[in-house]
């Protein structure tokens, strides 16, 4: 081995000695940790207090990574600030670390050209994200990937991926992927990410599965955005100006394949760790993996040489630096870790949280699931849950956040106040030419909902509303409980392809019962019959076992009065009490349990509204299906208590048709008035007699 | 086993495949190897020790197949022979309904075409482990099958391709080629929830079906009151994958005043499935599960379950078209000396004349007459067959009674009962159908020679 030596670049030995590289973006290129990341880039985030682009420095450094390019644009000058200060300046460090500055580059593609016409990459690099927390050891996919690219050199890429079921906790579903791998050739064959778990059906296309014979669709893995490139891939993205991220490079790669040849393998790692923080679910997922040490060596105290600060690790994963102070009847439950000269107030209750350097945190104050960024102050009986605190933020007395609030750095808030869910507060207001606002200890114009000596205002960002949706699917922390929501949908789904997926032809059947009724009175059918007809009815046209009762009533009511029209209204209830019985089976055969009794009533109330005389009958036919037994009290109350139903957005559109409805039903129920405070008073008496 | 299952053989196929072969002769009692093709699945289902048998056939072919069967070959098993009409189309599955009353059990459904030295105990370890509604048989194609031109005139080979998915043996996702084509469309869509539950799924398109099947016998129920199934393997076992994951509807309230008459008519597949209280209760007491990474039930949940036994290696051959026929005909020497140390590959009442080359892998019948230099490789001929002299057969398949003349080259053929073949002719990758004569020194490739009605037929 030829002795390594910074100043022997020249030396013949040592261009022989391949040295391998890696491709760090210190940008993200994205907003999703907007306004936190206004001030801060999220590579400098601290995550268990340590800068989230040392756990990525790091992971290369323990893989045997000699030479490390940090690509800054947004915030350079902080990332450049953080390197010089770091270990990877000193001398003792094992790679050297070079920030590339590269400003105005909006994408990671803009960032690889740029690299490409630097000219600093000599052999297979490893291409990374700032913001990677990972345990992967990466020797053995270097090598896989350099066999693979020995035997054929069109092998560019190797993707590595980290086996997680469904309902992982560092599955988030932003990051959905689908890849589909053919298991011949270990080709990436299919890539995509999925929109946020919205589509109930995941669509491929069809040569994923034509073209080639036996092909494994994955959808249990998360991309750990490492990637091992050959040296040609910054070339093609200097060929290809629509090449903007990964994604897009891989889906370019994979629709080429034929033409160009190059193809992309995987590596999929079952027992390490690998996560990019991409959003705040991901970054409270991964502080607590980190807690929890699955990120071993990776944990906090091991980090000491990042904090130049030595932390204890004590059980139940409780870390703390030694110049932490504790109130006596302080309680650490589980998973927490304090910071540098943090002070914890009397009868605290700390859980699942991290606590940055130099916080005070007072008395009597709970906090859960949360992460309190450098020099917080917490006064006391404050309850902090599944929320994250900016730098020197502050909470004054009695101040209760909800679970996903998010506070910006200087934020001031209290006293006696309650943050509701998902609130996102900054320090101060940035206009739209960019120029800070008054500030609120000047103009005081803050929301009198944070306090009397508040410094904060509600963030709105009106271009990104995505973000919003992230953060409160962080703060809710029901990720994954909407799958069984699906499930159901889907069944229904199903069940509707059973029936034909015909659309319910309800007007043609209205007509054809009509047609039945009258037959039936013409030809004397007796009522099994009737009900055998109906039922064949019902699945020549397809209609649903609920809208049965309904129409049943409807037609019934209408057949009658349609025959007996010219008779006087006495008559015609005469009449009805008749049909009424002729009809009883049919009847009881479909009004039978409490929504179909509703029904019942519904068709009643729309036959009521069809015209004015109708409407008169209304009391007494539920009145005369009260006596025969047809309907309950309870339903019947049930029924005057509904609101009136707006099913349609058309509806209410029409703001005329809406009050009309809303006329008659009142009507309706004024005619039945009498009728239910008859019933009402019977029902007592009945209950009355029961006590007795 | 045999108490575990009942074996229904079908065997009442039209050989739709290979009408060049099938017009005049039933699909089921082809030899193949000098022994009807019906033979071998009987022959297997009496190894794994089955006692009885419903053999399904077409009523025309009953008496020849009972008398086939039991006469040639020895057949010891009790076999219920139950005949179908000819003249009415009946797929599988309706052959099944025909036969419902006889159906006591789960039964293991086996096509006549399928030869195989697989074990069956293979794939009724998977029924048992899973409690399986449907157990399949797939295998993946053997590697030294490669191309191998077909006799008979050339035709484009229509691609019957399935497209299954799996995760372990459990299969999640199935559907045909050509039911893909009749979507039209360029993407091939999954539900998600299917993802979430199996998230790893492997899609292999290179596996053919062997038409094996162990069925749950509700399943046999249900097709009984669902006429429109009329194939096993189009229809029904592609209906029982996708229902897999559906889940029973929620049950209305009971109602007191009972219908005066009952409107509901069993249409939802899960209503037949027998509720059996005691399997619920093992299933809770048991602490396997098929799956990780989630705390859902074993199974998810899912009351209708299909899985496979996909077979690598081994013997495991379909016979429903001419190439797949005359391909199996050429491995059915080794098949048969497997199961019997002593058999020879030359038939003891054989009379041969010289010293014929004949290879090891060749089978010749009963009663047959070779000439001198003759030369015999890879080929099958049935019994008394008159081979004259100089003769070279390769790759073909000669049935009964057939007479070859002196001086003919035969390649890659199948020629069929009581041809004649005279002086000096060359055939290769020919058919030549029953009773035909082919003219002295004819030379004829890739063409199918048979009578003028069966070419109307085709």
């Amino acid at each position: 081995m030829a002795p390594k030596s910074k100043s022997g670049a020249n030396n013949a030995d040592l261009k022989q000695e391949e040295i391998l590289q890696a491709v760090v973006f210190a940008d993200s290129f994205d907003t999703n940790f907007t306004p936190i990341s206004d001030d801060k880039p999220r590579a400098l985030f601290p995550v268990a207090n340590c800068a989230l682009l040392d756990y990525t420095l790091e992971f290369l450094c323990s893989g045997g990574v000699q030479e490390i390019f940090v690509v800054c644009c947004r915030h350079a000058n902080l990332v450049k600030e953080h390197l010089s200060n770091s270990r990877w300046n000193e001398k003792s460090s094992p790679c050297t670390v070079t920030p590339i500055v590269s400003d105005g580059c909006m994408s990671m593609g803009d960032a690889l050209r740029d690299i490409d016409s630097k000219n600093v990459i000599r052999s297979d690099f490893i291409l990374i994200y700032g913001d990677v927390v990972s345990n992967i050891k990466l020797q053995s996919v270097l090598e896989d990937h350099k066999q693979r690219h020995e035997k054929d050199k069109s092998s560019i890429m190797t993707m590595v991926f980290r086996q997680a079921p469904p309902g992982h906790r560092t599955r988030c579903l932003s990051d959905d992927i689908v890849v589909a791998v053919d298991n011949q050739t270990n080709n990436v064959i299919h890539y995509q990410r999925l929109s946020a778990g919205n589509s109930k059906r995941l669509e491929f296309p069809l040569d994923v599965i034509t073209e080639h014979k036996d092909v494994q669709i994955r959808y249990d893995l998360i991309d750990a955005n490492i990637s091992i490139c050959s040296p040609l891939v910054p070339k093609l993205f200097t060929d290809n100006f629509d090449y903007e991220t990964r994604d897009s490079f891989v889906k370019g790669i994979l629709i080429n394949e034929e033409i160009m040849g190059n193809t992309i393998q995987m590596h999929v790692v079952k027992d390490a760790y690998a996560a990019r923080i991409s959003n705040l679910q991901m970054y409270d997922a991964v502080s607590q993996d980190i807690l929890n040490r699955w990120t071993f060596p990776f944990v906090p105290d091991s980090c000491y040489r990042h904090n130049r600060d030595i932390i204890s690790y004590a059980r139940h994963n409780i870390y703390m630096s030694k110049t932490v102070t504790l109130a006596r009847d302080s309680k650490l439950v589980e998973n927490v870790l304090l910071g540098d000269g943090s002070t914890v107030g009397s009868k605290t209750v700390i859980s699942s949280s991290v606590i940055g350097k130099n916080c005070k945190i007072g008395k009597n104050v709970t906090i859960k699931g949360s992460y309190l960024w450098d020099g917080v102050t917490v006064e006391d009986n404050c309850t902090i849950e599944t929320s994250l605190l900016c730098d020197n933020a502050t909470l004054y007395e009695n101040v209760k956040l909800q679970s996903g609030c998010v506070l910006g750095s200087k934020v001031c808030i209290g006293p006696n106040v309650e943050i509701k869910q998902g609130s996102t507060v900054v320090a101060s207001l940035v206009d739209d030419f960019g120029d800070e606002d008054d500030d609120a200890t000047d103009g005081g114009a803050c929301d009198v909902m944070y306090g009397s000596k508040a410094k904060a205002f509600t963030y709105k960002d009106e271009d990104n509303d995505v973000d919003e949706i992230n953060q409160q699917i962080w703060g809710l922390s029901i990720e994954s409980d909407s799958d069984d929501d699906d499930d159901t949908d889907d069944d229904s789904d199903i069940s509707d392809d059973d029936a034909g997926s015909l659309s319910p032809d309800v007007p043609i059947y209205y007509t054809e019962m009509m047609d039945t009724m009258k037959r039936s009175r013409e030809e004397n059918i007796s009522s099994e019959n009737l009900i055998l007809e109906i039922n064949s009815l019902k699945h020549a046209y397809n209609i649903s076992g609920k809208e049965l009762p309904h129409l049943v009533v409807k037609v019934i009511l209408e057949h009658h009065f349609t025959e007996y029209a010219n008779l006087s209204s006495t008559d015609i209830f005469k009449e009805l009490k008749n049909t009424f019985t002729r009809y009883s089976t049919v009847l009881k055969n479909y009004v039978r349990n409490d929504e179909s009794q509703l029904q019942c009533l519904k068709a009643i109330e729309d036959f009521g509204y069809s015209s004015s005389e109708h409407m008169a009958f209304v009391m007494k036919i539920i009145h005369y299906l009260y006596d025969a037994d047809m309907l309950v009290e309870q339903s019947i109350f049930k029924w005057y208590k509904q609101t009136p139903e707006c099913k349609n957005t058309d509806e209410l559109i029409e703001d005329e048709d809406v009050v009309e409805m809303k006329n008659k039903h009142n009507e309706i129920r004024k005619q039945v008035a009498p009728f239910i405070k008859w019933l009402e008073e019977a029902d007592e008496e009945s209950s009355d007699e029961d006590d007795d | 086993m045999a108490k575990e299952f009942q074996p229904v053989v079908l065997a009442a196929g039209k050989g739709s495949r290979m009408t060049d072969l099938t017009s005049q002769n039933c699909k089921a009692l082809l030899p193949i190897g000098n022994m009807p093709m019906l033979w071998y699945p009987i022959d297997a289902l009496q190894r794994a020790g089955f006692e009885e048998a419903i053999v399904i056939v077409l009523s025309s072919y009953c008496a020849e197949a009972q008398k086939l069967l039991v006469e040639v070959c020895d057949v010891q098993m009790r076999l219920d022979f139950v005949s179908i009409p000819d003249q009415d189309y009946m797929g599988t599955a309706d052959s099944l309904r025909y036969i419902r009353d006889k159906i006591k059990r789960d039964v293991l459904i086996i096509s006549c075409d399928l030869i195989m030295d697989i074990s069956l105990h293979n794939i009724a370890n998977i029924y048992r482990t899973y409690d399986a509604t449907v157990t399949m048989l797939l295998c993946s194609p053997s590697d030294q099958t490669t191309e191998v031109p077909v006799p008979g005139p050339k035709s484009k080979k229509k691609s019957e391709r399935d497209f299954i998915g799996f995760e372990g043996n459990r299969v999640l996702y199935m559907t045909s080629e050509a039911d893909l084509a009749d979507l039209d469309e360029d993407v091939i869509s999954f539900r998600r929830s299917v993802f979430k539950k199996h998230p790893s799924m492997n899609i292999k398109s290179n596996l053919t079906d062997c038409h094996l099947y162990i069925i749950k016998k509700w399943v046999i129920d249900y097709l009984a009151d669902n006429r429109q199934i009329s194939s096993i393997k189009g229809e029904l076992i592609p209906l029982l994958v996708k229902k897999q994951f559906s889940k029973a509807k929620k049950k209305e309230l009971p109602n007191p005043n009972e219908s005066v008459i009952s409107e509901e008519v069993k249409t939802d597949i899960l209503s037949y499935i027998p509720k059996d209280d005691m399997s619920g209760v093992i299933q809770n007491m048991s602490s396997w599960i098929d799956h990780t990474g989630d705390m859902e039930d074993c199974f998810h949940g899912n009351t209708i379950r299909c899985y496979a036994h996909i077979v690598k290696g081994g013997m495991c051959l379909r016979t429903n078209t001419v190439g797949s026929y005359c391909e199996t005909n050429r491995q059915i020497p080794k098949y048969l000396m497997g199961l019997d140390k002593d058999l020879t590959n030359v038939a003891s009442s054989a009379s041969l004349k010289g010293k014929p080359q004949i290879g090891a892998d060749c089978l010749i019948g009963d009663s047959c007459n070779i000439g001198e230099k003759v030369s015999i490789k890879r080929s099958v001929i049935g019994r008394h067959c008159t081979v004259g002299e100089k003769i070279k057969i390769t790759n073909s398949v000669i049935l009964d009674h057939v007479n070859i003349a002196e001086g003919c080259s035969i390649q890659g053929c199948m020629v069929s009962a009581n041809v004649t073949i005279n002086e000096k002719c060359e055939l290769k990758d020919c058919i030549i159908g029953a009773g035909q004569t082919v003219t002295a020194g004819s030379k004829y490739t890739n063409e199918a020679i048979v009578a003028e009605e069966e070419m109307m037929e085709i």
